[in-house]
């Protein structure tokens, strides 16, 4: 047997998620020899959670001149996308709950195939970059045999289901949202209700209604855990989020019981796939959707769809599993005593570390610099969660790009710290303006205009040296810089939130951000910060400077930041940062002509198009590009004179064709073979839609012939025959298809 | 299996005072076309400790200014393409590496000087070459002809890493006498 992973990992990989990633696998080898469409292969990447990443159309401005990167394979994986160019894979990791032997692994997979580094995203993801595309069913397999998945982390699809890092330890919690959590993304994952989508659709659980972790009101769907009368459920918000036109979720039900929670996600699926908009991307969301419709019209339909919702076992088997603690601290626990304090121990206690609501307790935020670290790090911490919270609890990943360690006895701490402080992972600013988000922008997106990671990191390095002279209230701002107006850094729920965008200038392009101010978490982020004007992107720093020297001046007593940008009103804004709008021609000083971190003369030039919409392909054709892989197989089959498994072959290959046909009539058609033949029957042939003008329902009957007649055992004639069959079958059902009109409900 | 993934890391004596300076040095190297193989960006990971630094990103290999792999240094990591018998594949990743790594010592920003009495090796496949006295001993005789033929023959200290074995297999190999990297890029040639 050769060296490969498949064979090394073995059983450690579940079957079935070992089978999908062979199929993955298959669809690489296809699409790489040209033999299926790479739109639809582009899709199935996404929705594996392989994305681009920028210059991957082959052209590069190197700040002189536009380069064309000639890669030695003649494929693409996408519509413009070359096969050899580096890419990111996502990796889900649900409500940010991580193993210590997943961030082995994970360190591994960086290592090996990255480079090295490890970054947390503001949706609780790691992200890798710079991945070889033939590297990635590898990657997936050792993800799968530690229990992780990158099925749907990116394409319209259900994204990572995120949930506060402080679930089940945190005081202001009605309960612990873990479990629920856990049954949702589990029961939505590859569900046939959430494959259909025109966009994304993204879910975050809250604990409680007034913290900021989970921000439950700026997705697509926000849960807010709440108990009524002695009952467990949610307050159920949807139809929020960010983006360019940036949405606060409205409230569709005040209280909905946890045995209604999955089939009424569910049912919004279904009509968000039904009806959402497909055609224009940049209305796909379901927050156009729910405004479009208004959310009493949008609740009667949900009502309508559950009447009729087909019952699965599911929705309710995961209740009561969340009644007690579901994790136990693996060290006793006791109050941080008088132990001699190392030097940086307090001021690191007062911004990382928080009390639990169990007493003895604490939580510890690890700020990572802009959401990156090592292997080597990320090693270190499974050493250090396997000392202080376990192998398989206690460490969660934030939506601010932090990890927080959970159940740390407070006498453990200064032991926690120095061992931190090994790590290089005891930086004293968790929570503070020296924490900066910020989304990977320039950096490796493909839609980024401006380096939001080069300000981040010049932001930070400027703040962290002079944090400790800063006002407190300044101190405790937030800073959020998204790359472009999409919002993946969260900008406008931040005190001081950027976005890029760009100004010609004297003849050139010139890098700017849009600050927003006045945006917040709290309170789930219930409230937006407003767009002010554009700064050139290298006027930032003194912006800051600015802005919260003006605020440490001139705010009231505790006076908020919000209120303090509300009172002042922005005439007196606009004449404090005014002069940094106006930019010297470039002959005279070219600075602010560059990006930070970046040499090269700035352009838009490399701006492509991005991944984050996915590829609009059907569930049909999924359904069809499926069998299509299935029909190539029965002939690789039959070139091995394996008779038997090409007939199967082929005729797996019909089913999924006719399934796929048949799901555009009917989203509840099972994988039942006796109910899609019947189904396939009287909704496509009868009416004559699976049809051919000169031949009629010839095509259709290679297949229901085939089901009726299966192929002798060992009958190599047969077997080549029913595999002709079903590519003649598979091309009908491409024709169908491309005459069909798929059913409205 | 074959060595197609390999790290090769020359320490410096003297760090540049800014690791950052080497994104300015990276991206002229793009544009004056002056280096091997496909190269495509410049990664800044300058804000993490320990990390790996500044990096040209390429389709063949990458060049870094690094700090993960014990101090700052240059680094070159071989991602793809290797051909020929393991010697000849490790004579191929030294002869990139000592050429970027004159070139970078040679520029002024960084002004970067590195020690060439010792060269660290990782390989860098948990599948290939495992971190086991096996891994080891599957690659240890090719890996040591490379290395004296391209320090000229001389005597060779190698040390295997100990300690963590979820850590790739890697050596750090002591050479006896002095070498330039001119006097490497001779015995390379
Ligand atoms: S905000 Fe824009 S630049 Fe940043 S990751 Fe999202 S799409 Fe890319």
């Amino acid at each position: 047997m050769s060296a490969s992973w498949k064979n090394a990992l073995g059983d450690a990989i579940p079957a079935d998620i070992g089978e999908e990633i062979d199929v993955y696998e298959r669809q690489c080898e296809l699409r790489r020899d040209d033999n299926i469409d790479e739109k639809v292969f582009a899709e199935v990447r996404l929705r594996r959670g392989a994305y681009g990443q920028r210059y991957d159309n082959g052209h590069r401005n190197d700040g002189k001149q536009i380069r064309d990167l000639v890669f030695p394979t003649k494929a693409t994986k996408g519509p413009g996308v070359e096969w050899d160019a580096p890419g990111m894979i996502r990796i889900k990791i649900p409500y940010g709950g991580v193993t210590a032997r997943q961030l082995e692994v994970m360190a591994d997979l960086a290592e090996e195939y990255c480079d090295a580094i490890l970054h947390v995203t503001t949706r609780q993801d790691i992200q890798l970059h710079f991945l070889h595309i033939d590297d990635s069913p590898d990657l997936m397999r050792r993800l799968a045999a530690v229990g992780i998945t990158t099925r749907e982390a990116c394409g319209n699809a259900v994204r990572n289901v995120t949930g506060c890092p402080f679930a089940g330890v945190c005081k202001t919690e009605a309960f612990d949202t873990t479990v629920a959590t856990e049954a949702l993304w589990k029961f939505l994952l590859g569900h046939k209700d959430a494959q259909d989508f025109g966009r994304k659709m993204k879910i975050s659980f809250s604990g409680c209604a007034s913290e900021a972790c989970a921000m439950a009101r700026m997705h697509d769907i926000g849960l807010v855990a709440k108990v009524q009368d002695g009952k467990r459920g949610f307050e159920y918000y949807v139809g929020g989020g960010l983006g360019a036109v940036p949405h606060q979720a409205p409230l569709l039900y005040e209280f909905l019981s946890e045995e209604e929670l999955l089939p009424i996600s569910q049912c919004i699926c279904r009509i968000f796939g039904r009806m959402g908009e497909k055609k224009n991307r940049s209305k796909a969301r379901i927050k156009f959707l729910v405004a479009k419709l208004g959310i009493e019209e949008f609740r009667k339909l949900i009502e309508e769809e559950r009447k009729t919702l087909p019952h699965d076992d599911r929705w309710t088997d995961w209740i009561g599993k969340n009644e007690k603690e579901p994790e136990e601290a693996l060290l006793a626990a006791a109050e941080l005593n008088g132990q001699t304090r190392p030097d940086g121990f307090d001021i690191w206690f007062k911004t990382n570390v928080k009390p639990q609501r169990q007493p003895g307790f604490c939580t510890v935020e690890l700020a990572m610099p802009l959401g990156d670290y090592t292997s080597a790090q990320s090693r270190a911490l499974a050493d250090i969660a396997r000392t202080y919270v376990g192998e398989t609890m206690g460490v969660r990943l934030t939506v601010e790009q932090n990890v927080v360690l959970r159940w740390i006895p407070g006498a453990k701490l200064i032991d926690l710290f120095q061992d931190l402080v090994k790590a290089k992972l005891a930086s004293p600013s968790a929570q503070t303006i020296v924490d900066v988000t910020a989304c990977p922008g320039t950096d490796t997106c493909k839609l980024g205009i401006a380096a939001s990671r080069g300000l981040a990191g010049e932001l930070r390095e400027r703040l962290a040296a002079k944090q400790f002279e800063l006002d407190e209230a300044v101190r405790g701002l937030k800073i959020k810089v998204s790359g472009c107006f999409n919002s993946c850094g969260q900008h406008h729920v931040a005190d001081i939130g950027f976005y890029g965008v760009t100004r010609k200038r004297h003849g050139f392009s010139v890098p700017h951000f849009q600050m927003i101010l006045g945006g917040q978490m709290d309170n789930n982020a219930h409230s937006y910060g407003l767009p002010q004007f554009a700064i050139p992107a290298k006027r930032i720093p003194e912006a800051i400077d600015r802005l919260t020297g003006w605020y440490a001046k001139e705010r009231e007593q505790s006076e908020g930041f919000q209120d303090f940008i509300k009172r002042m009103g922005k005439p007196p804004l606009k004449d404090l940062l005014k002069d940094l709008t106006e930019i010297a021609p470039y002959e005279e000083d070219p600075t602010p002509y560059t990006d930070w971190h970046d040499p090269r003369e700035y352009t838009t030039g490399d701006i492509g198009i991005g991944e984050c919409a996915g590829e609009l392909v059907e569930t049909v054709d999924f359904g069809i590009s499926e069998a299509e892989r299935l029909a190539f197989e029965a002939q690789i089959a039959l070139d091995a004179k394996d008779a038997d498994k090409a007939a199967k072959l082929a005729m797996d290959a019909m089913f999924s064709a006719a399934k796929a046909l048949v799901y555009t009539q009917n989203i509840d058609i099972t994988n039942d073979r006796a109910a899609i033949v019947a189904e396939f029957t009287s909704r496509l042939v009868e009416p004559q839609i699976f049809w051919d003008q000169y031949v009629g329902a010839k095509y259709a009957d290679y297949f229901r012939d085939a089901v009726a007649e299966p192929v002798p055992a060992g009958d190599l004639e047969a077997a080549h025959r029913r595999v002709e069959e079903a590519t003649l079958f598979i091309e009908a059902s491409h024709t169908c298809k491309n005459g069909m009109k798929v059913v409205e409900a | 299996m074959a060595i197609d993934k390999l790290i090769v890391k020359f320490f410096a004596t003297e760090p540049p005072e800014r690791i950052a300076d080497a994104i300015d040095v990276f991206h002229r190297w793009i544009q004056d076309d002056s280096i091997d193989g496909l190269p495509l960006d410049v990664a800044d990971y300058a804000h993490v400790p320990d990390g790996p630094g500044i990096i040209l990103i390429g389709h063949e290999a990458d060049h870094a200014l690094d700090e993960t792999e014990g101090p700052v240094g240059y680094m070159y990591r071989r991602k793809r393409l290797l051909a020929g018998s393991d010697e000849e594949r490790v004579l191929a990743c030294f002869k990139a590496a000592v050429a970027a790594a004159a070139k970078l010592s040679e520029d002024p920003k960084l002004g970067l000087k590195l020690d060439l009495s010792r060269v660290r090796l990782v390989f860098n496949d948990r599948l290939a070459q495992p971190n086991t006295d096996a891994g080891w001993d599957a690659v240890s005789a090719a890996v040591q002809a490379a290395v004296s033929k391209a320090y000229g023959g001389a005597d060779l200290m190698v040390e295997r890493d100990a300690g963590d074995p979820r850590a790739r297999l890697g050596v750090t190999i002591g050479v006896a006498g002095d070498h330039s990297l001119a006097s490497l890029a001779g015995n390379l040639v």
